[in-house]
This record gives C-alpha cells, structure tokens and sequence, in this order.
C-alpha cells in the first residue's frame, strides 16, 4: 500500500477574467520511505498540490488517498485529526508563536492529540533536532536556522507518517540550509516519508525522486541519479 | 483537547501580551471594583442611619415638629413654626393615655461659649428634665437639670465632652461659670459621650440648658421647636399619633381642611424614607458600573478582533496541526472570558483594599456585598464570553491556507 495516491486530481480557480487551472490532471503515488522533491516555477501548481497533500485543500475532481484512506469523504474535524495524527508541516515562515519558548511550540500539535505527556515527547524532538539546550528561549532569541529546526521538531512530534516541507530554507543563508536538508536526510534515512517543494533545482537533488510541475501538470517525474549528501556538502564548506 | 489546557495556554498568552491584557482588563476592573464599593459603602451608610434610627427612636416614640413639615419624599413646607407651645404637650401628657412623658425641645443654634479667656461654639439645646429618659442619654458626670430649674428657668448648663475639652483642658468644668452669648451659666453635668450623628453634627460639642432658659433668657420667645414623646410600647402608634393630631388641632383651632401646623415623624416613617434615599445605592449606582462592565466589554471585543487580524499566523498554523475548528473558537472564546474573569477577581480585591483603606480612614464604614460583587464578576465573566465569541467566530472559520500565506 502506497503512502500517498493521488489519481486524476483537478484544481481550478478564477483568477479576474481567467480559469486558471492549478492542478490538471495530476497523478503522483509515493511510497513510504521516499524523499521527493517537487520542483517548479512560481504559479506551477506545487503549493496547491503540497496544500492537498497536506489536507488542507481538496480537489475539484480525482482522489486522494492517504495511507490507504480516501480522504475526500472525511469531515473538516475528521481531517484536522487526520492532519495531527499523519502530516507533519515545515514553512518557509516557521510560523513559531512568538514570545513563546521552544517547548511550548514544539508541544503545539500535542495539545490537538489525546496524548497526556507533552513535555515527554517535545523534548525528545528537540534534542532530535540538536536543539535541547534552546528548549527555554523564545524564537526572537534564536537564529532562522534555530528557529526553522524548532519548527522540524515540532512537525515530528507526533510521529507523523508524512512531513511536508514548503520552501523550508527560502529565508535562510546557504549553510544553515544545507543544515536542515541535512536534517531532513537524516530523518528520511530513519523512514520518514518527506515530501520537499522547492524551485531550487540544486536542493532538488538532495532528495530521492524528483518531479517537476509546470502550469499544473506534472513534467518530469524520475529518480535523482546524482544524489548530494547535506551533511557531506556542509563538512566541505566548514572546511573551506 | 482538554479543556485544563486550553485554559492554561489563554493565561499564558494574557501574560505574553500584557498591554493589550491591561486594556482589555481595564473596563472589568474599573465596573467590578465600582460595583463593589458602591455598594459595600451604601449597605454600610445604610445600616447606619438605620441603627441610628433605633437609637433616636428607641422604644416606642414620635418626634412632634412644629410646621407643617414635609410631606413623605415631597418638598419641606415651613409654615408658620411659632404656634407649638409647651402647654401643648402638657396637654398631651395629661389627655393621651398611651403617653409616658414628653420633652420639649428649642434651641439657638451655634452659640458662642466662654470660659475665663478660652471661647468656642457649640449648639445649645433647651430639653425638658425628662430629657435623660427620654433621648436615653443623661450626664455621667454631675447631674442633669430637674424640674425646679425648669420651671425656674435657671441658668445651669449640661456640657458636652467636646466642649468640655475646648473650653476646660484639664480643669473640673462642675460648678464653673461659663457665658453663652452675654448669659452667665452654671455648668453642673457632664454629658454622656454620643459621637457624630447621621448629618455629621458633633453631638458631643453640645450644651443642654432646661428649654424654659431658652425660651426666657435665650431667645425671648414663648414656643418649642420640637418635642419627643414616649408612647407605651404596648399601644397602638398610629392610633396615638391620630389622638396627638386631634388633640392639636383642636388646641390649635384649625378649621377642618386647614393644613396642620406640626407634624410628626414615627420610626416606621423614617424606616421608609431611609429604604427610598437607597434605591440611589440600591439601584442606580449598581446600573452605571454594570454599564462601564458593558463598555468593557466593548473593548473586549475590539481588541479580540484586532488580536485574531494580527495572529492570523497562529490561527493558520494551529489548524494545519490539527486543531478542529472548534478548538480555535473555544481558544479565543475562554481567552477574552479569562481576561475579564480575571480582572473581575482583581476587582474584587481591589475593592477590598479600597475600603479597608476608606475604613482605617473613619470615612465611611461598610458590609461587603458578596452576594453582589459575585454577581459582578459572573456578569463580568458573561460579558467576556459574549465579547470573544464573534472575535472567536472569525478565528475559527479562517482559511488556514490563507492564513499561513
């Protein structure tokens, strides 16, 4: 059983005098353990697509199946739980609450389960992320990479089956984002299933499988032949 | 999602955000606090006249006015105030059996007193030697007047403590010779101490002297201002008050439809114009600091709105997480309600403070009104969760893609 099956969705919206087709006809099954990079110029489509991975939009036409459920028939509380329990979110913004420490952010999607132990499992997600000793500051006194590794953590702390990443190092410096590609390898070679939306064609190849969106359709959908470590590119940079 | 959490994360993000917290609280506060004192200070007021009542009116009495007086909560008519005379309430005594005894009551206002070098004022009272029994209040040091320096018009004077203090310092005032005005009197009694009465008056810088002096020696006129009169406790009040009228009439000629030139009070009466002066206390005052709650309210509801516009962000992220829509409702909903539960709670002990403070001061004293000042604070929590719901409503029906771009 595939972890994501999507078949034959559509996504259509009117844009002033234009239907503007954001999804057409997209067909994309990824197994678990994949690490995929959705590549595409701005307007491609990919933020619609990652949007319906996400459960936080529907298709106009086609299904959705995730782990194995179709989620077109499941109420907005079924979703919202769904989302909790299987999807993991990294932005390109964080979205940490601010003035906030980075426990209470990591605890967030905790409070939303039936877990009893928040402060159990955020810790263990922020040492995940190296970040244990950061666990009382608040955001505004963490760097962006800190900040955005809060956020990794947070996605994980649920143990969700999928984390989908939107542009995760778009407001990074080059080295903090090789950090968290790093990191996403890393969890990706533990299992996690990750999907990376970018438009930056050399992030695309740190992941497994690549696919490209253009005006709605998929393009181009093979694996990475030429694969780039994170972690080994960012020990080669520390040396120079 | 447990609601103890929820809970948590709204006070939480109340100390996170504690000038907009303050100005959120600040209406709550002022209308709880406003509630509580107000009403702490009128019960207090109120159970002082009220106790000061009981005393003026102790046992069964009527006070008998000269003028026709006022008309119950109408305007005080003054008519002519001469016509009351002491052979008046002789007759009294002698023809209205429920009467015990009667004192006669006139007096000059503030008057200066001298003694040797030192002066000061004091109101001078003319009473009846039955005085003593009638007001419960005699002297406790030297002796009040009897009947033969009524009815010889003495010049003896019972002296307050207050003057006691102002004119005699450390001397024995018994037996000394004081002025009032141009009369020399005798002081022979001290009076019991009373205090301060309901309309703020001394009643400890007063000088009693037999109403006959006043009359004669004082002021050179032949009528009383006023007398008390002791009824028999196991008689009928309102039928002695109608025996009093008649009998006055009468004396006083008055043609039938003629206006009374006297009037009377009775403790009941009184009892019904203290209940009517605290409807002010009873119902006004409660109803503008329920406004200003209301008000509170108001801004509440602005700067929950304001505060859901500026943390679209979070609104977004905790739906992509997993909270139902619900959840954010209920978030903003117990965070407005918290704000305002909270400040009713500080309110109240602001309050507390406030009058522990008015009665350290002797201001005022006072009874704390729980049952109203928890009224307020329910109210005051009510209004919150009205206040936050439309906020709340918005919150919850945000499209979290929206939200997050």
């Amino acid at each position: 059983m595939s972890m994501i099956e999507v078949d034959g969705a559509c996504k259509r919206y009117q844009k002033e005098d234009n239907l503007v087709h954001a999804l057409d006809d997209v067909s994309l099954t990824i197994e678990r353990g994949e690490f995929v990079a959705v590549l595409g110029p701005s307007g491609s489509g990919k933020s619609t697509l990652l949007n319906m991975l996400g459960l936080l939009d529907r298709p106009d036409q086609g299904t959705y199946r995730l782990d194995g459920r179709d989620v077109s028939t499941f109420s907005a509380d079924e979703l919202a739980a769904f989302r909790n329990r299987k999807i993991g979110f990294v932005f390109q913004s964080f979205h940490l609450l601010p003035k906030t420490p980075a426990i209470e952010n990591v605890e967030l999607p905790l409070i939303y389960s039936d877990r009893s132990n928040l402060s159990g499992p955020a810790m263990k997600a922020l040492n995940r992320v190296g970040l244990a000793d950061r666990s009382s500051h608040v955001p505004s006194e963490l760097s962006g990479g800190q900040q955005q590794r809060v956020a990794i953590a947070r996605a994980l702390v649920n143990e969700p089956d999928v984390i989908l990443a939107d542009e995760p190092t778009g407001n990074l410096d080059s080295e903090s984002g090789l950090a968290i590609l790093a990191i996403l390898q890393e969890l990706n070679a533990e299992g996690a299933t990750i999907v990376l939306v970018t438009h930056d064609a050399e992030l695309a190849r740190m992941a497994s499988r690549r696919v490209e969106i253009v005006d709605g359709r998929i393009t181009h959908d093979e694996t990475v032949t030429d694969r780039r470590d994170a972690g080994a590119t960012l020990a080669t940079l520390a040396e120079v | 999602m447990k609601t103890s959490r929820v809970i948590g994360s709204s006070l939480r993000t109340m100390g996170r955000n504690k000038l907009r917290t303050f100005f959120m609280m600040l209406g709550t506060l002022i209308g709880v606090t406003a509630l509580t004192v107000v009403m702490a200070l009128g019960r207090g007021t109120q159970d002082a006249v009220l106790r000061e009542i009981e005393r003026m009116f102790s046992g069964s009495s009527i006070i008998l006015n000269a003028g026709s007086g006022m008309r119950e909560g109408g305007p005080r008519e003054s008519g002519p105030t001469t016509t009351l005379v002491p052979d008046d309430i002789d007759a009294i005594e002698a023809e209205v059996p429920a009467v015990l005894m009667a004192d006669r009551l006139q007096g000059t206002g503030m008057s200066e007193v001298v003694f040797q070098g030192n002066a000061a004022d004091a109101r001078v009272y003319g009473h009846a030697e039955t005085s003593p029994e009638v007001w419960n209040r005699g002297a406790n040091r030297g002796s009040y007047f009897t009947d033969e320096d009524v009815a010889a018009s003495a010049r003896v004077a019972v002296i307050g403590t207050a003057v006691v203090r102002t004119l005699f310092g450390d001397i024995d005032p018994i037996g000394q010779q004081i002025r009032i005005g141009t009369v020399p009197f005798e002081v022979i009694g001290v009076l019991v101490p009373y205090g301060i009465d309901p309309h703020g008056n001394d009643k400890d810088n007063e000088i009693h002297v037999p109403y006959t002096t006043v009359l004669r020696r004082l002021r050179n006129v032949d009528y009383i201002a006023a007398s008390k009169i002791l009824v028999d406790p196991d008689a009928d009040l309102d039928a002695t008050v109608l025996a009093i009228e008649e009998l006055l009439r009468a004396r006083h000629r008055l043609a039938p439809g003629e206006p009374n030139d006297f009037h009377m009070i009775t403790p009941t009466q009184v009892r019904g114009m203290v209940a009517a002066s605290n409807q002010t206390f009873g119902v006004f005052l409660p109803i503008v600091a329920l406004i200003s709650i209301i008000a509170g309210g108001v801004v509440v509801a602005n700067l929950m709105l304001l505060s859901v516009n500026e943390r679209r962000s979070e609104i977004g992220l905790r739906k992509a997480i997993g909270a139902r829509t619900r959840d954010v409702w209920w978030q903003f909903v117990l965070e407005s309600t918290a704000i305002t539960t909270v400040s009713g709670v500080l309110a109240i002990g602001l309050g507390i403070l406030i009058l522990q403070f008015v009665r350290l001061h002797g201001v005022a004293d006072f009874i704390f009104p729980w049952p109203v000042t928890l009224m307020g604070l329910g109210i005051a929590a009510v209004v919150g969760l009205v206040a936050g719901a439309l906020p709340a409503r918005r919150a919850a029906q945000m499209d979290p893609i929206e939200a997050l771009r």
